[in-house]
């Protein structure tokens, strides 16, 4: 006994081969993306390493600025263009402001500096490669007051090595002119306390005395030498 | 379309016997496809998820470090070590090392001759044995320059190659030996920092600041090197501080090394001297030994006492070295440095006092500081009467010198005992109070006599206001002094009048010369080296200059309680010629 089932009819959706179509289109698409992620990743490779490079390579160009300007060997260096005529910086301290007279607060009251003392500096080098300009702080706390114009005198810098001013002018403070005493300023302004712990004090009048030679100014991309030899 | 449509036509549905056997197979059939349905879709899942994710890729890049957002970070192994300006003292750099296989090398007297051109140092027919050999690798040469590792690959000779390898560099050489340390080859620290911070610079690429400064320690090492020239010493020991927060500026052990050489370094260079040697330290103490009369018995510097005649105790007898023979107040005593008097003075104090007063001072342990060469002081034990006597004027206790110089800082700082710090940033949360703030400045003032009228009067730099003792001791070898084995110290603080750092030079076993007509003490071999260092650290800070006044106020205070004969007149501080 045979039972002849009448055929079902299946219509396929004519959607499903729209959705076929849009399925591999994305495929491409999704590849293309990945292809470019994957060249863009090499690229960013190719960058880190080279960055990576560099970094080595400033490692060692720091640990050779530091080998070149070690203080015994800037000193040699210094003593080396001493015998060709040329003075070594001479060290200068720094005097207070005295206490201007009455009658003269309109003249430049001039900073007396301690006389030159011959021992040999230290070459203040090591600490930073720039050349520093000679810079004055006046440092005036108390309400206005009539400040004459400061000469300070600075060391007389080397005169083939140090790219140094020789004299710098203070700036001028500008006061009434009712208050006529010049400013005076207390032996314990100068205070130091634990806090700065950078070792700057507060000074109230300063000039910067220290004269870079030319050698310091040597840029670090100039610098050819390995350390190792 | 119309091939689906046929196709489902046709399709038919057999019921009955037969139609049982065909839902068999249609069961298996479908059983098949859901497995291989399963199977192919895990590996397309699979091959999916490895284009999107690249999970289990080679790594693109090796020696990197994810840092910030992605960008690279160099992997610098063992971490630096900087100064406080941030010097760099020690580095991590990679090296090229030269090696080669024997085995590819095709003409070895050849390769051996041209390796000689690049490396003079190399022996030619040692390598070209090496070369011939039957190993499958040899050194060449260790720790090549980028530029000979150029020039040994234009020989164009196969079998020849590099191997990166890290290497630990001392750029400032002998400068700061003892307090860097050194390394071995397999990259642990042996000595100081690099020793005693080794896990952490292991740990972590940071950098680690030093308290410090590279141009205070050459200013240092420059003077001390000076001394011992001049006097044809042993050694020295020197160190700078800053008395308000413990740090060390510099500290200097003479002979040193060269960290980048250690295989050349003798032990006696490898010594430290400033935080292991333990030396009597003389006249010195009697800084301690007077802040502790001033501090815990009397105040008042008119005290008298009697130095006339030399003290005997059982086998000891207390002489003086520059006798004055009189009834001394504590100025004259402290400026003339007489043993007698300070003798005295520590009898007056008491054993008890004046014993837990120096151990206050941190007398009676090693100093506690960062680096691992430490040394325990020697304290007499039992500590008789007559220790006491001994110990006022420095003699029967050893300390190292950075004992020293820390309880010096505490005496002039304003009285309060800091702990040395090697670390940059460390702080200390409380110190300990040693004396007050009164006796503080009334030690100053009596350090600053010493060196415009007493011993110490070629430390004198004009403006810089030092103040400071003196101490040469006989060195006890075996037990007994040694006449001409000296050891000649100057401690010193300036400005006197608000003091920022104490400075001491030890030097051991000078020989006096033409120049100091044959002294070797301190006031002619230890003195000038501290006020050379003076004068750099007033130019190297812009340091003003002292107030003249408080200069003359100090002194016009302290004349009154000295007895100053023609020679030592005010205005004319030419000091006796020496001084114990």
């Amino acid at each position: 006994m045979i039972d002849i089932i009448t055929p079902r009819r299946r219509v396929l959706s004519p959607w499903t081969p729209l959705l076929g179509v849009a399925a591999i289109l994305l495929a491409v698409g999704v590849f293309g993306v990945t292809q470019s992620v994957k060249q863009r990743e090499a690229k960013v490779d190719q960058i880190n390493r080279q960055i990576l490079a560099e970094q080595q390579t400033m490692r060692v160009l720091d640990a050779e600025w530091a080998y070149l300007t070690r203080p015994q060997r800037l000193q040699d260096l210094m003593a080396m263009k001493a015998n060709d005529g040329v003075m070594p910086p001479a060290a200068v301290m720094v005097a207070r402001v005295d206490p201007a007279p009455e009658a003269k607060a309109e003249e430049p009251a001039k900073v007396a500096v301690a006389a030159p003392v011959v021992t040999p500096p230290v070459p203040a080098v090591a600490k930073a490669p720039e050349v520093v300009k000679p810079t004055v702080v006046a440092k005036v706390e108390s309400a206005p007051v009539k400040t004459a114009p400061l000469k300070v005198a600075v060391a007389a810098p080397a005169k083939k090595v140090a790219p140094a001013k020789v004299a710098v002018a203070a700036p001028v403070v500008k006061t009434p002119a009712k208050l006529t005493t010049a400013p005076k300023i207390a032996s314990n302004d100068y205070v130091w306390s634990p806090k700065h712990n950078d070792h700057r004090p507060q000074v109230p009048v300063m000039a910067q005395t220290v004269s870079y030679p030319k050698y310091a100014s040597v840029k670090r991309a100039g610098v050819a030498h390995p350390i190792v030899e | 379309m119309t091939l689906f449509r046929t196709l489902n036509e046709t399709a038919t549905q057999i019921v009955g016997a037969r139609g049982s056997a065909v839902e068999t197979a249609r069961g298996r059939l479908i059983v098949m496809a859901i497995v291989f349905a399963l199977v192919f879709g895990g590996v397309g899942l699979r091959v999916t998820w490895l284009c999107l994710f690249q999970e289990g890729a080679e790594p693109r890049f090796e020696s990197f470090h994810a840092g910030n957002e992605g960008s690279a970070v160099l992997a610098v192994g063992r971490g630096d070590i900087l100064d406080r300006n941030g010097v760099l003292l020690a580095t991590t750099l990679e090296t090229l090392s030269l090696y080669a296989d024997p085995k590819l090398i095709l003409d070895a007297p050849v390769v051996a001759r041209d390796l000689k051109k690049v490396f003079p140092d190399i022996n030619e027919a040692d390598l070209a044995a090496k070369l011939t050999s039957k190993s499958r690798f040899i050194w060449v040469q260790r720790g090549v320059s980028p530029q000979k590792a150029a020039a040994v690959n234009a020989l164009g000779h196969p079998g020849l190659d590099f191997r990166s390898e890290s290497r630990r560099f001392y750029p400032q050489e002998n400068l700061v030996s003892h307090i860097v340390g050194y390394t071995g080859v397999d990259g642990d620290g042996f000595a100081g920092v690099e020793r005693s911070f080794n896990a952490a610079l292991k740990q972590s690429s940071k950098p680690l600041k030093l308290t410090i400064d590279v141009r205070f320690q050459h200013a240092l090492r420059r003077a001390m090197l000076d001394a011992v020239t001049k006097f044809n010493a042993k050694g020295a020991a020197g160190a700078i501080v800053d008395v308000q927060s413990g740090d060390i500026l510099a500290a200097v052990s003479l002979p040193d090394f060269n960290p980048q050489d250690i295989n050349a370094a003798t032990d006696d260079q490898k010594f430290n001297r400033f935080s292991l040697g333990v030396y009597e330290m003389g006249s010195t103490f009697k800084t301690f030994s007077t802040a502790a009369l001033l501090d815990r018995v009397d105040p008042s510097l008119g005290q008298r006492f009697d130095a006339s005649k030399p003290i005997k105790t059982g086998r000891f007898t207390i002489t003086d070295y520059h006798a004055q023979n009189r009834v001394m107040t504590v100025p004259e005593i402290f400026m003339y440095s007489s043993n007698i008097g300070t003798a005295r003075m520590g009898e007056k104090v008491g054993t008890p006092v004046l014993k837990s007063f120096l151990f206050s001072l941190g007398f009676d342990k090693p100093v506690p500081l960062a680096i691992s060469e430490k040394a325990a002081p020697l304290v007499p034990n039992p500590w008789r009467d007559v220790s006491t006597l001994t110990t006022s004027y420095g003699h029967g206790m050893s300390v190292t010198p950075l004992h020293l110089i820390r309880a010096f800082s505490a005496i002039v700082n304003g009285g309060v005992l800091p702990a040395l710090h090697i670390a940059y940033g460390e702080h200390d949360e409380t110190r300990p109070r040693i004396v007050s703030e009164a006796t503080s400045e009334r030690m100053r003032h009596l350090l600053r006599l010493v060196v415009t009228h007493g011993t110490g009067s070629k430390a004198n730099i004009p403006g810089a206001m030092i103040g400071g003792k003196t101490g040469t001791t006989e060195k006890n070898i075996g037990g007994r002094y040694v006449k001409n084995k000296l050891i000649s110290s100057f401690v010193a603080t300036f400005p006197a009048d608000h003091p920022r750092y104490a400075i001491l030079v030890s030097v051991d076993e000078p020989v006096g010369n033409k120049e100091s007509y044959g002294y070797a003490t301190a006031g002619w071999v230890a003195a000038p080296p501290v006020g050379a260092v003076a004068q750099a650290i007033v130019t190297l800070e812009n340091m003003p200059q002292a107030d003249t006044k408080d200069d003359e106020a100090i002194e016009a205070e302290m004349i009154q309680y000295i007895q100053l004969d023609a020679k030592h007149a005010k205005g004319k501080a030419q000091a006796v010629p020496s001084d114990r």
